[in-house]
């Protein structure tokens, strides 16, 4: 069934055509401004309305302003971004899941990253794009380093806690893990063709060489990290007796990478000069401020990303809700033209009441 | 329940080995059928009632590295519900100012906390002194299955009259767990101005 202005359309309104007669009658709402965008919706044509496929909120109508920037925050366990691509159709986006970083074909960071990431690229019509860092919302840099000091927080005497039965943490640090791995090995690489042409490196870098060709000598670390199964949790693995003696070779190549991405941050050029002010002026005391230092890191590119969407007029950035409440205590976070929505909050809630209240009152 | 006239103070702590400790101030007026709760975090709706309506009981628990690094994300602000049970919707003001109408049964689980249910029929397995009162301690568990297999946790409460002073939330196999302590508890103080949004 569908609306047009408020009002409900009739089985024989004389506007219907052979795409659009099947709505008037299905138990599916639908509530169009006119019937341009009524025929525009059936045709497909449109990315800025739509029905939840549920199972959250599922039938739920949505409606977005059709031109500029729509901010979407959400749980990332309820309505979330690829939900809305559902329901819309929309094609242009970044999003938090993905990361904007180019990185080098052929480079082992990148043949991690889209191991651990294809099925999620595939939903959204990426997987195959050459150019697919365009989609992201994020850079990947902050949460390897977030992955590196958790690795630190877990090993070595916490390892059961990364066990399947033991929740959830498991995956997410063994997914980093992997795409660490795959970063320390391109470092390690680069530093050792950068030294060969006679080009300055730092001693943090020289540290992961050497520790690189520590723990390369026996490929059996290599073996194992690159041999992890997407999607599963690293202490059902590690927290083995065939396993167990790798947690110090682990440990090590986090401390080495640590130093490593700190350095990447001060030095990032996809920041202003202000925010790498602001990151340098953060403490380094331990781990906690660790976690801070790469929480902002990631935030920057957060608000650096948001705003070259909406310069480019892409049409949705999805992140999770707390990233959109920090845009919203930044200097113009959120750009002139777009338009914020709390997909876990009023936003949805304000598309389930319009749709109740049409089910309540359809004839 | 006319006669329900009482103001809590609750306690959250969780506990979760990837993110920092959350310590959260929840206050709850009760008159009668209707409610006003106030929670100090800065989360919002959803992951305030995730503390009493998830699966597992230890609220809305981050699985990935994106919701484990935005847990650690600075928050700030209050979140104020109002509502009664006999309507079909409470009233929401986030922390970051949103106002909205939310329907009942999103937003009821959080002030409804403070009472005992689902106890009926089951025995006290001890008794303890608790906020100097001599309550009725009751165990129970939560199973089911999610995206990381089965889980059981421990639930244990401690009880007075209708009151909850205690819910103690503790995974079977991991390190996870969920306090809820009633720090304050007063009776017959709760006024109409306490319940005005």
């Amino acid at each position: 069934m569908f609306w047009v202005n408020g009002q409900q359309i009739d089985p024989g309104d004389d506007q219907l055509t052979q795409a659009t007669t099947p709505n008037v009658a299905d138990a599916v709402i639908r509530d169009y401004t006119d019937w341009n965008e009524v025929n525009a919706h059936a045709a497909g044509a449109t990315d800025h309305v739509g029905n939840l496929p549920g199972p959250r909120s599922q039938g739920t109508w949505l409606r977005f302003p059709a031109q500029h920037l729509n901010i979407l925050g959400e749980d990332h366990t309820e309505v979330d971004l690829r939900q809305v691509k559902s329901a819309t159709g929309f094609t242009s986006f970044v999003y938090e899941r993905f990361a904007c970083d180019v990185m080098a074909p052929g480079s082992n960071l990148l043949a991690a990253y889209d191991a651990e990431n294809n099925a999620e690229m595939a939903h959204y019509g990426i997987a195959a794009l050459p150019n697919r860092h365009l989609f992201g919302g994020e850079s990947l840099y902050p949460k390897i380093g977030t992955g590196m000091v958790l690795l630190r927080r877990f090993l070595p005497h916490h390892v059961a806690d990364l066990r399947r039965v033991a929740g959830y943490d498991g995956k997410p640090v063994q997914r980093y893990l992997k795409i660490g791995w795959g970063l320390f090995k391109d470092i390690a690489a680069d530093v050792h063709a950068r030294v060969n042409g006679g080009n300055a490196v730092t001693p943090a870098e020289t540290h992961l060489r050497q520790r690189y060709l520590a723990h390369t000598a026996n490929p059996t670390l290599d073996t194992y990290i690159t041999g992890l199964v997407v999607d599963t949790w690293l202490g059902d693995t590690l927290d083995t007796h065939a396993h167990a003696g790798k947690v110090p070779a682990i440990l090590d190549v986090a401390a080495a990478l640590i130093p490593v991405l700190l350095e990447r941050a001060a030095a990032d050029q996809d920041l202003g000069n202000a925010e790498r002010l602001r990151l340098a002026g953060l403490p380094l005391r331990g781990d906690d401020d660790l976690f801070a230092y790469f929480g902002l890191w990631r935030n920057l590119h957060f608000a650096r990303r948001v705003r070259e969407a909406a310069a480019a007029n892409v049409r949705y950035a999805g992140m999770g809700s707390r990233h959109l409440t920090y845009l919203l205590t930044i200097p113009h976070g959120i750009p002139a033209n777009a338009s914020r929505f709390y997909m876990d909050g009023a936003g949805l809630a304000n598309f389930e009441t319009t749709t109740g209240d049409l089910r309540q009152h359809a004839h | 329940m006319a006669t329900r006239n009482v103001r809590a103070r609750i306690l959250l702590t969780r506990e979760l080995p990837s993110t920092p400790v959350l310590e959260a101030v929840l206050t709850v007026w009760w008159l009668g059928d209707r409610f006003h709760a106030r929670e100090e975090s800065g989360r919002i709706l959803s992951a305030v009632a995730g503390d009493v309506t998830e699966p597992r009981g230890f609220g809305k628990v981050p699985r990935t590295m994106e919701a484990i690094m935005d847990s650690r994300l600075p928050l700030s602000g209050h979140l104020d519900v109002h509502g009664e049970l006999a309507a079909e919707h409470a009233w929401v003001t986030e922390p970051h100012g949103a106002q909205w109408k939310a329907p009942l049964e999103r937003v009821s689980p959080i002030p409804a906390q403070l009472f005992a249910t689902g106890l009926e029929g089951l025995a006290p397995s001890g008794r303890e002194q608790f906020l100097g009162r001599d309550c009725a301690e009751y165990v129970t568990h939560l199973e089911g299955r999610d995206d990381a297999g089965p889980f059981r946790s421990r639930v244990r409460r401690l009880v007075v009259g209708p009151y909850v002073l205690l819910r103690d939330v503790t995974a079977e196999a991991g390190p996870m767990r969920l306090r809820a302590a009633v720090t304050a508890l007063d009776e017959g103080v709760v006024r109409e101005s306490d319940l005005k949004p």
